[in-house]
């Protein structure tokens, strides 16, 4: 189903898993619109972890500055928020689905660039199919996506539907094949909340 | 009346269960026979069997809550599932468990104790937050008709000497090893070698049979608990419902937050090596189809019934 998923190490030909998989989702959006009747909803969030080095503080300075850039040069807004479990979330905004995910990508790689790609944990693209949001989870450590269907309210999903998904989508996007790795993430401070 | 006759269907099952047992029985005796044949001191297997037997009768319900780190739980505190329980034991007409939760993502529930009085009903986490009200409720009773069943009595009686036999495997392998015990005055060094080689091989061929057999009456045992908590809350589609959940590939399908498990490594550790053991305890559940299958039946004839 995802060659890149099973093998993080890329011993097989070609596409060793890494940042580019992001990118996967652009294509898919065209597939969760027929298939899901599910629209991107403008908005898309990184989290990472903070750290108290010195060295950390300079390097959030240097990210704004590249989302402050992003924002002149495509429109895409964005955020910085602090979340009850220690993590800062980058929260994107723009009504072109590309834009979001180039947005992501690109912040991604500054981490990386730097040495911090340790502290990033999950990147979140949100749709919404009408009746539901839908999430996909991006997950840095093995740089492939999950989906996630919260119910709102209680902290439950809708677990049938994340099969679903699982199921159609697994041609166009990497998916996790771990289901024990599905883990979901709460209450992300999406400003359409 | 009409109910009569579907728990009169469950005969055939009660009829399988008493042939495993008396099966079990007679695997037992022989054992206990060739040991003495043998000449394997009585006192040496009786003091092993005494001290498995109480601390599984007496120790297992607490040893099976303290490793899952289950807590007991007042009404106070689960108003809810105490208001769910209070409803099923009065239908029973059995003395009201009391209730522990268990804080892991695995899903489960189960039933401990030496008889109904001092029984615990444990429901983890996992379990609670995958299903509805109605799935939970049918999940309960099905766990309260172990209790009524007084399952955890009769497979405790029935592994006894399997988990003997077990430990027998162990000690007599050893002694076999290093040339007997000595000072046995009727034999020599070297035959009590053989003596103890036989003994072992009989105690692991004991152990494999006994443990077939106590896996097919498990399996028995949760059919009839299937049977017996779905005439409990009327609701044998809720339990099919509820199994399918917890034994499905959702259940495979983690709840707790991904922040939360990065912050707290240690736990990460723990949930994984529970997942294990589950999968192990599964092993004595029937297949899940074939408990779907049979709740689906009960549905229907319940539905005609009307």
């Amino acid at each position: 189903m995802s060659q890149t998923a099973d093998d993080p190490n890329g011993s097989n030909t070609g596409n060793p898993a890494d940042l580019g998989n992001l990118f996967s989702i652009v294509v898919a959006e065209t597939e969760l619109r027929t298939k899901f009747n599910a629209v991107p909803l403008q908005e898309a969030g990184l989290c990472f972890k903070p750290s108290n080095q010195n060295a950390f503080s300079a390097f959030e300075h240097i990210l704004a500055q590249l989302l402050l850039a992003g924002e002149q040069v495509t429109r895409t807004q964005y955020r910085i928020l602090d979340d009850p479990y220690g993590f800062r979330w980058i929260i994107l905004k723009s009504p072109a689905f590309e834009d979001l995910v180039t947005a992501i990508y690109l912040t991604a790689e500054t981490f990386e660039e730097h040495a911090l790609g340790s502290q990033l944990l999950v990147a979140s693209f949100l749709f919404s199919s009408g009746k539901q949001e839908i999430e996909w989870i991006f997950n840095f450590k093995n740089y492939n996506f999950y989906p996630f269907v919260p119910i709102p309210g209680n902290n439950e999903r809708n677990n049938s539907l994340e099969l679903r998904l699982f199921r159609e989508m697994g041609g166009a996007i990497p998916i996790e094949p771990q289901l024990e790795n599905w883990h979901p993430i709460f209450d992300i401070p999406f400003e359409g909340r | 009346m009409r109910r009569r006759q579907t728990v009169i269907r469950d005969g055939g099952l009660k009829l399988r269960m008493y042939f495993v047992m008396t099966s079990l029985a007679l695997v037992y005796l022989g054992f206990l026979g060739i040991l003495t044949i043998l000449g394997i001191p009585w006192h040496f297997i009786g003091i092993i069997a005494a001290i498995m037997l109480l601390v599984q009768y007496y120790g297992s319900d607490k040893l099976v809550l303290r490793s899952l780190g289950a807590k007991l739980k007042t009404p106070d505190e689960e108003p809810h599932l105490h208001a769910i329980l209070d409803a099923l034991v009065t239908k029973a007409g059995i003395p009201k468990p009391k209730l522990a939760i268990a804080v892991t993502d695995v899903p489960n529930a189960f039933a401990t104790g030496r008889n109904p009085k001092n029984s615990v009903i444990c429901i983890t986490t996992g379990i609670r937050s995958r299903l509805s009200n109605e799935e939970l409720t049918a999940v309960i009773g099905h766990e309260l008709s172990h209790i009524k069943n007084r399952d955890v009595t009769v497979m405790t009686l029935a592994s006894f000497f399997a988990t003997v036999a077990g430990m027998l495997m162990g000690v007599l392998m050893w002694m076999s090893l290093i040339g007997g015990m000595g000072g046995r005055g009727r034999s020599s060094g070297g035959s009590s070698t053989a003596v103890f080689m036989i003994a072992y091989l009989v105690s692991v061929l004991v152990y494999f049979i006994a443990t077939l057999l106590i896996l097919a009456l498990s399996r028995y045992r949760e059919y009839g608990a299937d049977h017996g908590g779905a005439l409990l809350t009327g609701t044998p589609d809720e339990l099919a419902s509820a199994l399918q959940k917890i034994s499905g590939v959702i259940a495979r399908i983690p709840s707790q937050d991904l922040r939360k498990l990065e912050t707290a490594n240690a736990f990460c550790i723990v949930s994984a090596l529970k997942g294990e053991s589950l999968a192990g305890l599964f092993a004595s559940h029937p297949p899940l189809d074939k408990r779907v299958a049979r709740l689906n039946q009960l549905q229907l004839e319940m539905n005609n019934e009307r």
